[in-house]
């Protein structure tokens, strides 16, 4: 029976494995001088990652120690939260990064990033109002006053206001 | 040549030269902070500033910059686990998890004062080299370049923390990634699935920053405390960080002295330092267990490597006019303004500019790190914030380290990519250094090679430097496994002897 971890460890390996075959597949069409160095790489490396994977399916794989303690002996994991918690959370903060992209290539960096700021500490982090909106209006000050507008960084503005035909005094 | 070394000194506390140096030290810590800004793009919006100032005036305000970026881009690597420069990456493997353990000050401590003494050892070994650094460089060919980045890609196997196979794994897949993009010798496209984004290859900086900050950030907010878990002493023991400085003196040595060697190679740059740097301070430790984890060391390393390839980097750009990194190519341009001609003239007839130069690298990084001693306590107070009060503000600082690269948001997609890679692989237990290493010496292996062939045929293979680096390199392939199998050979004779 093979726990959650060597489950997914058996899993990237596969991606892993696949990919590298993909890709010595891909290199196999071109000219030897475009692709004799990616073979000299990628066979070996391909191989490796096979054993891997017939090693993870074998069960073979331990989970990494998570920490090292005071004599460096390798030390257990210790959670607060139990996994499934862990795996649920860390998804909603993937979910709450993806967001965060989302909503800067809608409205551009300093109103999507300002929003989406705000809008993290009052739906995520449960965080007051007054903190909510001066953190959002300050991440809106700095990003267009200091970023955009003393060092010029070219941000795009959002795609949505293209989408609608509509100008902001500074953009996006 | 004395009368020019005191008179360089001289010159640099004149003023306007000195308020000049200033000024730029102010622009050169910001620029260092916050992520995305590069020293080459603020080198060369300053450029223009320099035209009516005189040679040792506009070299204080541009050098001086230069200087502080490459040290205050390790405190946003240390406190947050996000690059302040691309250069300071891999100060974030050893730094990160000293934070989060409560040791902010010591690792602060450590990556400062280590800066400060890469920074000295670059600079003299400028003034020391000059008059023998023409044979030595141009005794070095393309085989022997090729061969070096040959040694250091050999190194994967001693970032892999203990899992040499999944290391080698790691690392062929960032070969394979520097494989993106146009091939050099025939224009082939390769794995750039049609997209023009992808004809110039994979950047560095989205990938280092989705690698290690995005999972980092994802942990942070799981857990929901501050990013140091625990405190130690208040500011974690910042004189604990200098004292290891010299504690481990051999390892801030070398790996200086190792950061002016590949700052003086054209076209190997300031990441190949650091991850050279950090690799070897791995490789030298006899207890590599630690490393990954917060280990002192491993920050001591690409720290000093990190300022002192600023010394490497001008010998050739002031001995030769050869620019070895984008930055120096953009400093050679102040040179041209201010009428100065790289070569021997900066030998003899302006040797105290030259010398002028060394002083502004040594007095610009004792200012920085003493500025920066002065405010530790109140940088190292950040790490106590709230993690929810965090999270957004290390969102859009890795937004915009990544989005600066190359003003696209297709880099945004990139680092997002390299995140979800990144968690996997942290989750997993897969080291991720390799993959970098990967990535950055694999463009400059494959071309190196072709140049050696074209040029050389295959004898090449049999000079004498290209042997000698051959033979250190399959050291480096060895000596981990030949190590892990001893090590399993003693504890089994222990357990038998029990």
């Amino acid at each position: 029976m093979r726990t959650a971890w060597q489950r997914a460890e058996l899993l990237f390996c596969l991606f892993v494995v696949v990919v590298l075959a993909l890709a010595l597949w891909t290199s196999l069409g071109w000219s030897p001088r475009a692709g004799l160095f990616p073979w000299v790489v990628l066979v070996p490396t391909l191989a490796l990652a096979l054993w891997q994977l017939i090693d993870d399916a074998r069960g073979k794989t331990a989970p990494p120690a998570a920490a090292l303690g005071e004599a460096g002996e390798a030390v257990p994991l210790e959670q607060d939260l139990p996994a499934g918690e862990m795996a649920r959370r860390g998804a909603g903060v993937a979910g709450w990064i993806l967001g965060f992209f989302v909503a800067i290539w809608l409205l551009g960096f300093p109103l999507g990033g300002g929003l989406a700021s705000a809008a993290y500490l009052r739906i995520a982090a449960r965080e007051r109002w007054p903190v909510c909106l001066g953190y959002g209006l300050g991440a809106y000050v700095v990003l267009e006053l200091f970023f955009r507008q003393l060092l010029a960084i070219p941000f795009a503005d959002g795609v949505l206001f293209e989408w609608l035909g509509l100008e902001l005094p500074f953009g996006g | 040549m004395l009368e020019a070394f005191l008179y360089g000194l001289v010159s640099v506390f004149q003023w306007p030269a000195f308020g000049l140096m200033l000024l730029g030290i102010a622009i050169g810590f910001a620029v260092g902070i916050l992520p995305g800004l590069g020293g080459a793009v603020t080198l060369a919006l300053m450029l223009p500033f320099t035209f009516t100032m005189q040679p040792v005036e506009a070299f204080a305000f541009l050098l001086g910059m230069l200087s502080v970026t490459a040290t205050t881009g390790d405190i946003t690597s240390v406190l947050f686990g996000v690059p302040g420069e691309a250069t300071t990456a891999a100060t974030i493997l050893d730094g990160y998890p000293m934070t989060k353990r409560g040791e902010a000050g010591r690792a602060l401590g450590a990556a400062l004062m280590s800066s400060l003494v890469g920074a000295v050892i670059g600079a003299f070994a400028l003034a020391a080299v000059i008059p023998v650094v023409q044979p030595l460089v141009l005794s070095l060919g393309t085989p022997e370049f090729f061969m070096l980045a040959i040694v250091g890609i050999t190194f994967v196997a001693s970032l892999s923390s203990g899992a040499v196979r999944r290391g080698l794994i790691a690392g062929g897949l960032g070969l394979l990634l520097s494989f993106v993009g146009l091939d050099p010798q025939s224009g082939t496209q390769r794995f750039t699935f049609g997209l023009l984004y992808l004809w110039e290859g994979v950047s560095l900086i989205p990938v280092t920053i989705g690698l290690f900050a995005v999972p980092e950030i994802i942990e942070l907010a799981v857990k929901g405390t501050s990013i140091a878990e625990r405190r130690v002493g208040e500011i974690g023991g910042v004189l604990q960080g200098v004292k290891d400085t010299f504690r481990y003196w051999g390892v801030t040595v070398r790996c200086s002295l190792l950061g002016t060697f590949v700052g003086m190679i054209p076209g190997l740059g300031g990441s190949i330092a650091q991850w050279l740097a950090y690799a070897h301070a791995v490789q030298s430790s006899p207890d590599k267990s630690r490393f990954g984890q917060g280990d002192v060391r491993g920050v001591l390393g690409p720290g000093a490597a990190n300022n002192s390839k600023e010394g490497g980097n001008l010998i050739t750009t002031v001995a030769f006019g050869i620019p070895s990194t984008v930055v120096m190519a953009i400093l050679l341009g102040a040179f041209l303004i201010q009428g100065l001609v790289p070569g021997p003239d900066m030998l003899t007839k302006n040797l105290h500019i030259t010398f002028s130069l060394v002083w502004i690298i040594v007095v610009t990084n004792i200012i920085t790190v003493g500025v920066c001693f002065l405010f530790l306590n109140q940088l190292v107070k950040i790490t106590y914030v709230r993690a929810h009060l965090l999270v957004p503000f290390l969102i859009l600082l890795i937004f915009i380290g990544a989005f600066t690269t190359n003003n696209t948001h297709l880099d945004l997609l990139v680092m997002l990519a390299f995140g979800a890679l990144g968690y996997a692989m942290v989750t997993l237990g897969w080291p991720r250094p390799p993959l970098v290493l990967g990535l950055v010496l694999g463009k400059l292996a494959e071309t190196y090679l072709y140049l050696s062939v074209g040029r050389y045929g295959w004898e090449w293979l049999f000079r004498p430097l290209v042997i000698v680096l051959l033979l250190i390199a399959l050291a480096a392939v060895c000596y981990p496994t030949l190590a892990a199998w001893r090590g399993r050979k003693w504890d089994l004779s222990r357990l038998g002897g029990r």
